[in-house]
């Protein structure tokens, strides 16, 4: 089984580094969705399933918490865990965003490993329900 | 003098650099850094909420391309001239660098909101009045001189 997962994050070389990540990580990607920003995200979470989605906090037009607001209240966008990838180190945003469902968080500069292993639990429990 | 944070602000560089880049910042005397007809470059993320202020870094072009090819692992001739692209890992460096050092900084509890990174020129009046700022910290990484600062209240 291959999965669809959707990174967002306005630093195109982030991106890419998270692509290089699941990539050497051996995860089994069909597509590789990429957005900008949370507006950018949505768009694609309305016309394309998606499995997972690794998304910044601290972004133009629209952020991850605005976008993670905007999710929850869809049906179907709300099932799709939400990793949250960012510099942001504050407990008390952390645990705003953990309150709002996010299924883990990853804080930058982080190591492949780290990814490597909540992307694999994370697509390892979605398989097991 | 530095202000109050530059120790901070000199640690956490070096690590963030080291541990998103895997590349060495060592400081530098500010008396050794040249003036020269470099491109010149700033990038600065502000910050606002509990605690406000600009966390930057200015440096010369040549890193741009350097720093991108070492965080992609790809080769540094992949990336020979500066744009839009390379500056790209540059501007992502001083956003974790920024977030890096709030918590370093004030702890972990204060809510602190950051800007997405701006990027201008600078000419050499403005390199070298960065140089002579007592508030920045100067860093020599791959041979390139690099300026960092941070102002906060």
């Amino acid at each position: 089984m291959s999965y669809n997962i959707l990174v967002v994050d306005d630093s195109r070389t982030t991106r890419a580094v998270i692509a290089k990540t699941l990539k050497l990580a051996e995860v089994p990607v069909n597509e590789l969705y990429q957005a900008e920003n949370g507006a950018e995200a949505l768009e694609i979470l309305n016309g394309n399933w998606v499995d997972l989605v690794l998304a910044d906090i601290n972004m133009p037009v629209m952020d991850g918490v605005e976008m993670i607001d905007r999710m929850s209240k869809d049906g179907l966008m709300k099932t799709v865990p939400v990793v949250i990838v960012s510099t942001e180190g504050s407990k008390t945003r952390i645990e705003e965003m953990r309150s709002k469902g996010v299924r883990a968080y990853v804080r930058k500069p982080f190591a492949p490993e780290v990814v490597k292993k909540i992307v694999g639990d994370i697509l390892g429990d979605q398989n097991a329900e | 003098m530095q202000n109050e944070y530059g120790e901070v602000l000199t640690e956490v560089f070096s690590d963030t650099l080291l541990r998103y880049a895997f590349m060495f910042g060592d400081e530098f005397p500010k008396d050794e850094i040249s003036v020269d007809d470099a491109d010149y470059l700033s990038i600065t993320v502000g910050f606002s909420g509990e605690r406000s202020g600009t966390l930057g870094i200015s440096t010369s072009t040549d890193l741009c391309a350097v720093l991108t090819s070492n965080v992609l692992g790809n080769d540094p001739d992949d990336y020979e001239s500066f744009d839009d692209s390379t500056s790209d890992a540059l501007k992502e460096l001083i956003n974790v660098v920024c977030g890096q050092f709030l918590t370093a900084a004030f702890g972990e509890d204060p809510v602190i909101d950051m800007s997405p990174p701006a990027v201008s020129e600078i000419d050499e009046a403005e390199w070298k009045s960065l140089i002579d700022n007592k508030d920045t910290i100067s860093f020599m990484i791959e041979d390139v001189p690099a300026l960092v600062y941070v102002s906060a209240e």
